[in-house]
């Protein structure tokens, strides 16, 4: 006999609610002890009205129901389909329109159930909404019969609780995440499974408990993971659960349901430290005004000043009759600058897409690029200070070099300079780079551009104004004294990026190539003094200088192939520190302990000054020590794949970059700024020890 | 060189400059100057020295309405103005939306109400609303007098529109405005809203 639960007279299964109506549904016509069987309630809702997920989002409230069964009866929680995003101007809340099933797994306990009747009695309120919401509560009951026929009867409703059971999120074994909370942004990173390998992400709700904004989230691809960068809420996140991630796959949509594998502590409490006033995200405008502003400076580093003071120099003797050629020049040099600064982003992204892991100051790493940019800037110091002649150095001396060849000249030039530039964009703006590196194309290439745009500003200045070369001082003599002091700058680079080849190559080919560009340069000042034919001096000063570059260059590859880290304790700073591995942090966060991941390298001039401020502070290094804190350094001036992957699991292609990791596998993890001072460094720290340790509470 | 070296750190330090979006308890409230339904123009910064509340109101909105209809909110709004405090009550919904209403429909409504707020914020271009990122009605603010948000989020810890709920309800404003009033330290500063979305329209 099939019963029907409409057949159930008195109990009342359909509620007329305001918009909309609610019914009490199963999937079997009767219920089979021991077996579990699937209720549920379906709101139907009027058109344009709609219903709330279990967070609402910015307001509205989630669906409550109450459903009463025998005693001996499992009841599992309320299963909540994927909602959908639903906007009302800066409003965002997630819900159900037209129609939403909840619903419930059901087990009767086999020995217990003696009555051949199963009530359920419910008890519900939702908020129905449309502009405005109207609070709707209902009270269903019924009772189903009990069969003990092995196959209970499925019910006209049973296709929809397949249809449901089809877009419930589930939970995906397979999924890791990473989770870093820094400065109001929660950044998420999903390691996808095989599985879902080609499936792309299209959108994630995040959970109440999750301490993140309803706005949508950004959703972008990052060395085969998917990163979501969503807001955190000003409340701070209550459970470990983070929310439902929905993957496009090509059977249709995939809801996941997401946690916490790591978690931050850099949740904020009342006070207004100043951790919170240094995110390390910057905001699209801001990072483009920051590069634009960061690119005009670099002209006056020291790796990039002598070369911009040639190019006015040239214009300032080229004179006024000359104006209308300087300025075409200018244009041309600012090109080349933009188009290098683009053809370097373009090698980014083709590397990145390759699934290389580079950052900025990746080309740092690479012992022939500083030997080859060692030697590139030697010879430009024997031009600065006269031994040799280039049409970009001394335009405008005479031989008819302003013309076309001027032109190109201006053009390289303007090449030249982002490629001297890029030692000092590395150690100074690495940090802001690597974090434009992570964003889509468009964004990418803006910050390079902005950067480029800073870097040409005086040329382009004075190709729009030629006026503006009033303000500058009269050509005289004091151009050749200025001219040959720049020298000192070059030099001191030249000595700069030996000391860099010592580290990331070894000792002996650092001083084997400083040798051989010493003997470079003595041997092309006598070649110029020897002889005053131009071809012969040419021909064997670039002699010379192939034989250096020849000696150095197998002194590195013979001996400068990059070795691994090793594994020793060093001590910088007064403080003690291991050297980083993924395996040495988690078995140290496993013996209870906190850890302090200091991500450095030797060419970042930030890093090193965050050192010299923060960590030879003697507070610092007693707080370290009085808290029991380990101290990892994480050296990422040679190429280190484990240290990169490091980085961009957290969202960073650069150094510097701090981290407090939490004792115990699924600690929490902050990231301190970028920029410290002892004062920042304690209140991080603070805030980030004392807040998780009232966690465990 | 020492120089150079901090005239780096501060063009680093400027490189980190944010552009902020949700509110941070803690951190000084934004400035506004909002127009009341008495005509009179309401300035924050000229409230310093006062404990000022926002209130986000919709006179529809069934959360509201659990909260007015029990003369919960008109008694709070009472206690702590009599003690110094600022209440503005503001109106966010945009002209056309539910919840709009014109200076004198809004004090009369006020009036019928039983309110004490201080002012009535007439916000139908929804600056304020969005400037505070006010989401529900009601949604709370609470201001101290240096000008810091020391509060916000829900106005009771029962997310419900049932008035029944009021009673064993923790009141996030009381307990905030207790705790400041007497020097205590403020336990709770940030929950998450619940009631209506606020009528911005689109």
């Amino acid at each position: 006999m099939a019963f029907t639960a409409q057949g159930q007279g008195a109990d009342s299964i359909e509620a007329a609610l305001p918009h909309a109506k609610a019914e009490l549904i199963s999937e079997y016509d009767s219920f089979v002890p021991s077996e579990s069987f699937y209720v549920g309630v379906r709101i139907d809702l009027e058109k344009g009205w709609h219903t709330y997920w279990a967070n609402p989002g910015d307001s509205g409230a989630p669906a409550k129901i109450r459903v009463r069964v025998p005693e001996h009866t499992a009841i599992g929680p309320i299963l909540w389909p994927t909602p959908e995003r639903i906007l009302t101007g800066p409003i965002t809340t997630f819900g159900y329109e037209n129609s939403v099933l909840f619903a419930w797994e059901l087990k009767i306990a086999a020995d217990k159930l003696h009555e051949e009747k199963f009530p359920i009695d419910i008890q519900g309120e939702v908020l129905v909404c449309k502009e405005i919401c109207i609070p709707a509560r209902f009270s269903l009951r019924t009772h189903f019969p009990v069969t003990r026929l092995i196959q209970a009867k499925k019910s006209g409703n049973a296709s929809q609780f397949a249809e449901l059971r089809k877009i419930l999120p589930a939970e995906e074994p397979g999924l890791r995440t990473q989770v870093l909370r820094e400065n109001g942004q929660v950044r998420i990173t999903l390691k996808a499974p095989e599985r879902l390998k080609r499936a792309k992400l299209i959108e994630f709700f995040p959970y109440s408990e999750a301490g993140i904004e309803a706005k949508r989230s950004r959703i972008t691809r990052m060395g085969g993971n998917w990163v979501l960068q969503a807001e955190a809420s000003s409340v701070a996140k209550s459970g470990e659960g983070l929310g439902v991630a929905l993957f496009e796959t090509s059977q249709g949509t995939e809801a996941v349901m997401l946690g916490e594998t790591a978690i931050s502590g850099t949740e904020r409490d009342g006070s207004s430290d100043a951790t919170n006033r240094f995110p390390g995200v910057l905001g699209f405008l801001t990072s483009l005004f920051f590069a634009f502003l960061g690119g005009a400076m670099l002209n006056l580093m020291p790796c990039v000043f002598p070369v911009l003071f040639m190019k006015v120099y040239g214009i300032l003797k080229q004179g006024a009759e000359k104006e209308q050629e300087s300025r075409i020049e200018n244009l041309f040099y600012s090109a080349g600058v933009l188009i290098t600064f683009l053809l370097f982003a373009g090698l980014l992204v083709l590397l990145r897409e390759a699934g290389a892991a580079v950052g900025w100051g990746f080309q740092l790493q690479s012992p022939f690029v500083v030997l080859a940019l060692s030697i590139l800037f030697s010879i430009l110091a024997l031009g600065f200070y006269g031994v040799f002649h280039f049409d970009f150095i001394d335009a405008g001396i005479g031989q008819g070099l302003v013309s076309k060849g001027g032109r190109i000249g201006a053009f390289f030039a303007g090449m030249l300079s982002v490629i001297v530039a890029s030692p000092c964009t590395a150690p100074f703006m690495g940090a802001s780079i690597g974090y434009a590196m992570t964003m889509p194309l468009p964004i990418l290439f803006s910050v390079f551009l902005a950067l480029g745009t800073g870097l040409a500003l005086p040329t382009l200045a004075l190709a729009i104004s030629p006026s503006l070369l009033r303000f500058l001082p009269k050509p005289g003599a004091w151009m050749d004294v200025l001219k040959r002091v720049l020298t000192l700058p070059m030099i001191a680079t030249v000595g700069w990026l030996l000391w860099l080849l010592s580290r990331i190559s070894t000792e002996q080919a650092a001083v084997h190539s400083g040798i051989a560009i010493l003997i470079g340069v003595i041997a092309s000042v006598l070649i110029a003094r020897s002889t005053p034919s131009r071809n012969i001096q040419r021909t064997s000063t670039a002699l010379v200088w192939i034989l250096v570059i020849a000696w150095a260059g197998v002194k590195v590859a013979v001996k400068g192939e990059p070795t691994s880290n090793s594994s020793a304790t060093v001590e910088k700073s007064g403080i003690l520190w291991s050297a980083y591995s993924p395996e040495r942090a988690a078995k140290l966060r496993k013996e209870g302990k906190w850890v302090f991941v200091d991500f450095t390298a030797d060419w970042c001039i930030t890093c090193k000054v965050n050192e010299r401020v923060t960590f030879h502070d003697k507070e610092v290094q007693a707080i370290l020590k009085d808290r029991g804190i380990v101290t990892l350094l994480a050296d990422w001036t040679k190429r280190d794949p484990v240290i990169t992957r490091a980085l961009t699991e957290r969202g960073r292609i650069g150094v510097p970059f701090y981290l407090l990791l939490a004792p115990g596998e699924n600690g929490a993890e902050t990231a301190l700024p970028e920029i410290l001072t002892p004062g920042i460094f304690k209140n991080a720290i603070a805030a980030a020890m004392g807040e998780t340790k009232g966690m465990e509470k | 060189m020492k120089k150079s070296i901090i005239c780096w750190l501060g063009a680093l330090l400027a490189l980190q400059v944010y552009t902020a979006s949700a509110l941070e308890s803690g951190a000084m409230a934004p400035p506004f100057q909002a127009e009341g339904a008495d005509g009179k123009i309401h300035d924050l910064s000229a409230l310093r020295g006062k404990y000022v509340v926002l209130e986000w109101f919709n006179k529809g909105c069934p959360y509201v309405r659990k909260h007015y209809d029990s003369k919960a909110m008109q008694n709070l709004q009472k206690e702590y103005t009599g003690k110094g405090v600022v209440w503005f009550t503001v109106l966010s919904s945009s002209k056309g939306s539910q919840g709009f209403a014109t200076g004198p429909e809004a004090i009369q409504e006020a009036k019928s109400q039983g309110a004490s707020a201080s002012a009535l914020l007439l916000d139908a271009e929804g600056k304020l609303g969005k400037l505070y990122g006010a989401k529900t009605t009601p949604h709370l603010f609470i201001i101290d007098p240096k000008g810091v948000l020391i509060y916000q989020g829900a106005i009771d810890d029962h997310p419900t529109s049932d008035k029944g709920d009021l009673a064993g309800a923790t009141n996030y404003v009381k307990k905030t405005l207790d705790s400041a009033l007497s020097g205590k330290k403020i336990e709770v500063t940030a929950t998450k809203p619940y009631g209506c979305s606020v009528k911005y329209g689109n």
